[in-house]
């Protein structure tokens, strides 16, 4: 068993060295202006198994400086949904001035945003820790309370509610991370139809690198949503999904 | 008399056809490439003469408006008339009828209107064609091309030759050729003949047309041909009879033909993946830049001069991006070029630009690059300008700089990426999250503990809440909320109120306690009850004291009624506590 440790762990190693060989290498690739040589070198760390923010965010470069905006829009959301990093939101933004379409967020009621704000100022696994931590220290005060003389009646009232405000943001956490389900369009361009067959009503259409919400699915239909509330029908094959 | 009568009958015709718009042509059936007269005459002066539509037939020139007035004077009778003639010169470029819809001019304010006029042309015969090929052998324009495969903004020289066995008496150009696709400079050609031989036949040359056309876009792009009117001057046969004409020469005839070049096709290639900053430049170029002064006083002026020399389409480039400086002021490019031979010879293009520094300090400004497509190498090429590093002194004028009295605000005004993460956390990928299944489980398993310890709590820890601490407060509890009513009494001052009310209260708390209706208890009968039940007698004597002090109180005006409220209230207090903590 432990040699089995032993050796597991030292693929790890070998693993995660030769991934941070590649990275570096693609690094330098990029500092000579080589996006492409580039992007192929971070796409094989991806493909040895490994993955982190930054990757996915270098990777977005690469392919903003190579004018693939959908590509790199991609690349961001990915980077965002493993870490919220400023110099990725800065990106992102910059990256969505360059595609076709300019989508009109729907105004949020500001108790929303609020709530919303809070909810992504970490990820869900830290919300999840957060929530258990909270929860776990209840437990101890309690049965000190219960089974010696120490009380801490005070602490008890703060964690209590703060344990229950803790679940619904890691559940709103949970929901806007991995429930919603989100894409970027890769076509250049797609009509949105009014039902999942093609000769449906044409409702609008969309470019490349456009963020869209997925609903539903039927058979190779998507039900997309975008920001400004409008949605439709679209194929399957013209969107990527996050 | 007769000639007189003449006379009249001719002024008499004059007058009746006086407004008669007649057309004519020279050669009516004409032959296929001939030159076609057509004359409109009208015997008087007229205005707004209005052209008749020529279908199918091409105008060479027209309408050549002349007019004509005599003057006679006969046997003392003088006569004035004129005409005017409108002519125009056809060409026919394929046989059939052709219809030409009738002409029309104001006379007097009056429209007079011609006839249609058919017009024939028939084939040429072969001795006409024969003729015309001795035309074309002799008399043709030929088209050099540099190159016929170029790529986008490659250029290619353009020359039109004229070759001629004739005497030529003028040329004209009738059409330009169309450059459709292309951008052309014309370079200036000696139209002046030489002699040069070709295939042992001498011709005399001359170049009509030279420019250097730049392709703007892909595809196969066709030079239209050009034309050209030649008059050729062709000796008179000699004519024996007039000494005169034979000893000056004689006269010549003027014959105008219509000659053309071919058309030509050129293929421009699409430039394949072409570098981000790629502007267009083809060529073999070169860059320089140079600064005037690397070091002067601030708000003084700079020319920072940027120079490209080379071949090719040098005179299209556009002023290129440079990066000065934040703190720079900078005017528009004073552009100069010197281009030779519309950029085929070694041509000079340069940008200046007068730059005022602001401020103080050191600064530099970054080499500009120039992509450049070189069409011999087939590949791009950056040619980059040096870097420059220039002090800025002081200003002397010391009101003008405010140096660091008046801050700027820092400006971006170019928005780009942030530079990529350098270093990296990389980790396997794995669930980012904590499967939900499994998160509230253990977040509901803490909580189902704390309802099984309350529920524990509730069945077995009755004995275990009685410490004294938590009893005094339960009791505490009950007291405060029996005299609740009396408390309000205090605070209203209501006097007779409270004491009624702590008497009731008590009376009532008994009544719960002992288990009895509260109309069954009083004073008298309380002892019986105090004794059947486990509660202390000195609790019972007490109660009783206070019941009297309350029945006194009420009757009895007391001078500080204030303090003895208080004190019944908490005597009362007391009791209740007591019983409580007792009976428990």
């Amino acid at each position: 068993m432990k040699r089995l440790i032993f050796i597991l762990s030292f693929i790890f190693t070998l693993q995660s060295f030769a991934g941070q060989q590649l990275f570096l290498q693609a690094n330098s690739e990029y500092a000579n202006e080589n996006y492409t040589v580039a992007i192929s070198l971070y796409d094989s760390v991806l493909t040895t198994g490994l993955e982190s923010s930054e990757l996915y965010y270098n990777l977005g470069n690469c392919h903003y400086k190579t004018q693939d905006w959908a590509n790199a829009i991609w690349h961001y959301e990915k980077s965002l949904q493993l870490e919220k990093k400023e110099k990725t939101i800065h990106n992102l933004e910059l990256a969505n001035l360059k595609i076709i379409d300019r989508i009109e967020a729907l105004p949020q009621l500001f108790y929303k945003k609020w709530w919303n704000n809070l909810t992504q100022l970490f990820s869900t696994k830290t919300w999840q820790i957060l929530a258990l931590l909270c929860i776990g220290f209840v437990l101890i005060l309690r049965l000190l309370n219960q089974f010696t003389s120490l009380k801490n009646k005070l602490f008890l009232r703060i964690l209590y509610p703060s344990a229950v405000i803790l679940l619904f943001i890691t559940h709103n956490s949970y929901v806007q991370n991995f429930v919603k389900k989100e894409a970027i369009i890769f076509a250049s361009v797609v009509t949105v139809n009014s039902a999942p067959t093609s000769n449906s009503a044409e409702l609008f259409s969309l470019h490349s690198g456009s963020k869209v919400e997925i609903i539903d699915t039927i058979g190779n239909w998507k039900n997309i949503k975008i920001a400004n509330g409008n949605s439709g029908w679209i194929l399957q094959s013209s969107i990527k999904e996050l | 008399m007769k000639k007189l009568s003449i006379i009249l009958l001719l002024f008499c015709s004059a007058l009746l056809h006086a407004q008669q718009l007649k057309v004519s042509a020279d050669k009516n059936p004409a032959i296929v490439g001939e030159q076609i007269l057509i004359q409109y005459k009208i015997n008087t002066q007229g205005d707004n003469f209005k052209s008749p539509n020529f279908k199918g037939l091409r105008v060479l020139s027209g309408p050549n408006p002349s007019t004509q007035s005599s003057y006679s004077f006969v046997n003392g009778k003088s006569q004035r008339s004129s005409s005017t003639t409108y002519s125009f010169y056809l060409k026919a470029v394929k046989e059939g009828t052709y219809t030409i819809s009738p002409a029309s001019i104001t006379v007097k304010g009056k429209k007079v209107q011609s006839k249609a006029y058919s017009l024939k042309v028939v084939k040429e015969n072969k001795k006409n064609k024969a003729q015309q090929k001795a035309l074309s052998d002799n008399l043709f324009i030929k088209v050099n091309v540099s190159k016929r495969n170029i790529v986008i903004g490659e250029q290619i020289l353009v020359t039109y030759k004229l070759f001629t066995r004739f005497d030529l008496h003028n040329t004209e150009l009738t059409s330009l050729p169309a450059l459709n696709g292309f951008w052309a400079k014309d370079l200036e050609a000696s139209s002046r003949f030489k002699r040069d031989v070709v295939d042992g036949i001498a011709y005399n040359v001359a170049t009509i047309k030279k420019s250097v056309l730049t392709a703007q876009k892909s595809g196969e792009l066709i030079i239209d041909p050009m034309e050209l009117k030649c008059s050729i001057r062709i000796q008179k046969k000699r004519n024996n009879r007039d000494p005169f004409a034979n000893f000056f020469g004689g006269g010549y005839n003027v014959q105008e033909e219509f000659i053309s070049s071919k058309p030509i096709i050129i293929k421009v290639a699409d430039l394949s993946n072409p570098p981000p900053n790629y502007k267009g430049a083809v060529g073999k170029m070169s860059i320089k830049s140079s600064v005037d002064n690397t070091s002067i006083n601030a708000n003084d002026a700079i020319t920072y001069k940027l120079t490209i020399t080379g071949t090719g389409n040098i005179e299209l480039i556009e002023p290129l991006t440079i990066q000065f400086p934040e703190d720079f002021e900078v005017y528009d490019p004073k552009i100069t070029d010197r281009i030779f031979e519309g950029g085929m010879k070694r041509s000079v293009k340069t940008f200046e630009y007068l730059l005022i520094p602001r401020y103080k300090g050191n600064y530099s400004i970054p080499s500009t690059s120039l992509v450049v497509y070189n069409t011999k190498k087939k590949q791009y090429e950056t040619k980059k300008s040096s870097k420059h590093t220039l002090t800025i002194l002081a200003s002397k004028n010391n009101e003008q700089e405010t140096g660091t009295t008046s801050q700027q605000q820092i400006r971006t005004e170019q928005k780009d990426i942030h530079y990529i993460f350098t270093e990296s956390n990389l980790q396997v990928i794995k669930e980012r999250v904590i499967r939900p299944s499994l998160f509230y489980i253990l977040f509901f398993l803490p909580i189902l503990l704390f309802i099984l310890l309350e529920i524990y709590n509730r069945i077995v820890g009755k004995t275990d809440t009685s410490s004294s601490d938590w009893k005094n407060k339960k009791a505490n509890k009950i007291a405060l909320k029996r005299l609740k009513t009396a408390q309000i009494c205090i605070n209203n001052n209501d006097f007779d109120g409270f004491f009624e009310e702590i008497e009731k209260s008590l009376l009532g708390y008994f009544a719960d306690k002992f288990k009895v209706a509260s109309a069954d208890l009083s004073k008298e009968t309380v002892s019986t009850y105090f004794k059947s039940s486990a509660i202390e007698n000195a609790v019972e004597s007490k109660f009783i004291a206070l019941l009297d002090e309350c029945e006194f109180a009420r009757y009895a005006p007391a001078s500080n009624k204030n303090a003895q409220m208080d004190a019944v209230l908490s005597k009362a207090k007391n009791i209740i506590i007591e019983v409580e903590t007792a009976l428990k």
